[in-house]
């Protein structure tokens, strides 16, 4: 049909968003979204939308190190806090692993302050952490980071607000709509029914976005493990998979 | 439709407003090398050249200081593929004005009546999810008028999708989030 050069035809559709299990663009409990979320209904792309590649990253060299949040910012000794290791698998709603695919990694130091000149909370930068991480996928879209359990840290959304202890991650399919923003957080954490941002997700997902405990992840005499596996779209059912 | 047999979706989360800790750490002088920046496509790339400039507005007008936008495009000969100084992938936070600012190469358009176009996703403090819209070219009106993303916008609406020429190889594009004017998001 193109006489053009394009990678559109080795691409097959992206699935839809699951709009019932995110959370509404203006959530009640979240003030930044009242003036922020749009209103108008978002517009239905015909399906040549849905082929849109992800971004090129295969020159990007990933170390093991750049996954490793207690060595990738020393300065004059290891970073404060509590070693964990957080790993699992990308996959797409069919189940395949989506290998080759970088996860990117911030998040608050053990004191619950970010280095981030906007951050102002009154709480100590640890000179041995920058809290950036990255890390790319192995062919059974397993990933594997090393780092330090952040604190919770107040905001100013309401009176006395705190956020749950979380890491936040970013990460695409092979298409460039099956984005993935997020955040982790760390199961029994009394702020999380607290939390409107937790609580922005529909019930029914809510536990998508909490890590679990794994002993088989835990390296003994080092750090505690957590599991969190990640679900992105991928490719559209094809008709005999949907009934 | 059916979502029997598939597992579910992870939900989105707000990027929240430190993103560039992880996701444009050269903006803030963090020592860790950025994946992408916003430069789309270096001057050795093919076509040409193009700075595309805007601003994030809220509901109440006011500038959107702490917003990430991605951009993916196709390249001069209307393919994906990156090389060669084309990156095709670019990255951009605003600044205190609002502000984001990409360098990059007009993008061809495509054999499927594609008028020429760059992808868009928005993220910011306050969305709880990525948006994502598309840059058409005003001075290209002949070929929007064909292109099939474009006209799924209602006509009132479509106006929101064009950058303006604001000089030799420069555009201007803004970005409502919310109210009159405001610029029209995908499902996506
Ligand atoms: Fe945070």
């Amino acid at each position: 049909m193109s006489d053009f050069p394009s990678t559109d035809s080795v691409l097959p559709p992206l699935a839809p968003r699951d709009r019932s299990a995110n959370p509404a663009w203006i959530d009640p409990g979240y003030r930044s979204t009242a003036r922020r979320g749009p209103r108008e209904t978002l517009v239905a792309v015909p399906a040549l939308a849905m082929v849109v590649p992800a971004p090129d990253f295969s020159d990007v060299v990933v170390t093991e190190i750049d996954a490793d949040l207690t060595r990738n910012g020393r300065m004059n000794g290891e970073p404060l806090g509590e070693r964990i290791i957080v790993a699992g698998r990308v996959l797409d709603e069919s189940g395949r692993p989506v290998e080759g695919t970088i996860i990117e990694l911030w998040q608050a130091n053990a004191a619950g302050r970010y280095r981030h000149p906007v951050d102002d909370h009154d709480a100590p930068l640890d000179p041995n952490f920058l809290g950036v991480g990255r890390c790319r996928t192995d062919a059974e879209g397993r990933y594997r980071f090393v780092t330090i359990r952040p604190g919770a840290y107040p905001w100013r959304n309401h009176p006395n607000a705190w956020r749950p202890a979380h890491l936040h991650f970013a990460l695409f399919g092979r298409h460039f709509a099956d984005r993935l923003v997020t955040q982790m957080y760390f199961p029994g954490d009394p702020l999380l029914g607290l939390d409107p941002i937790f609580l922005s997700v529909p019930e029914h997902a809510r536990d998508r976005l909490i890590a679990r405990f794994d002993l088989d992840l835990t390296v003994e005499g080092y750090a505690l493990g957590y599991a969190f596996d990640f679900v992105l779209r991928g490719p559209a059912a094809t008709p005999w998979e949907s009934t | 439709m059916a979502r029997a047999n598939r597992l579910g979706q992870t939900p989105t989360q707000t990027v929240g407003p430190y993103f560039a800790i992880g996701l444009a750490p050269h903006r803030i002088s963090l020592p860790f090398t950025s994946l992408a920046t916003e430069e789309i496509a270096t001057d050795e790339a093919e076509g040409e050249r193009l700075i595309l400039t805007g601003q994030v507005f809220d509901g109440d007008g006011v500038p959107v200081s702490d917003a990430l936008i991605e951009v993916r495009q196709r390249n001069a000969q209307g393919g994906w593929e990156s090389g060669q100084g084309f990156r095709g992938y670019g990255r951009a936070a605003t600044d205190a004005s609002g502000t984001f600012s990409f360098r990059t190469v007009k993008p061809a358009p495509t054999g499927d009546h594609e008028a020429p176009h760059l992808w868009l996703i928005i993220q910011a403090r306050g969305l709880l999810g990525p948006l994502v819209t598309r840059i058409h070219f005003a001075d290209e009106a002949e070929r929007n008028e064909c292109d099939p993303v474009f006209l799924a916008a209602p006509p009132a609406r479509r106006a929101t999708l064009l950058a303006h020429s604001i000089g030799p190889g420069r555009y201007r594009f803004d970005i409502r989030l919310q109210g009159e004017g405001e610029t029209v998001f995908f499902d996506l």
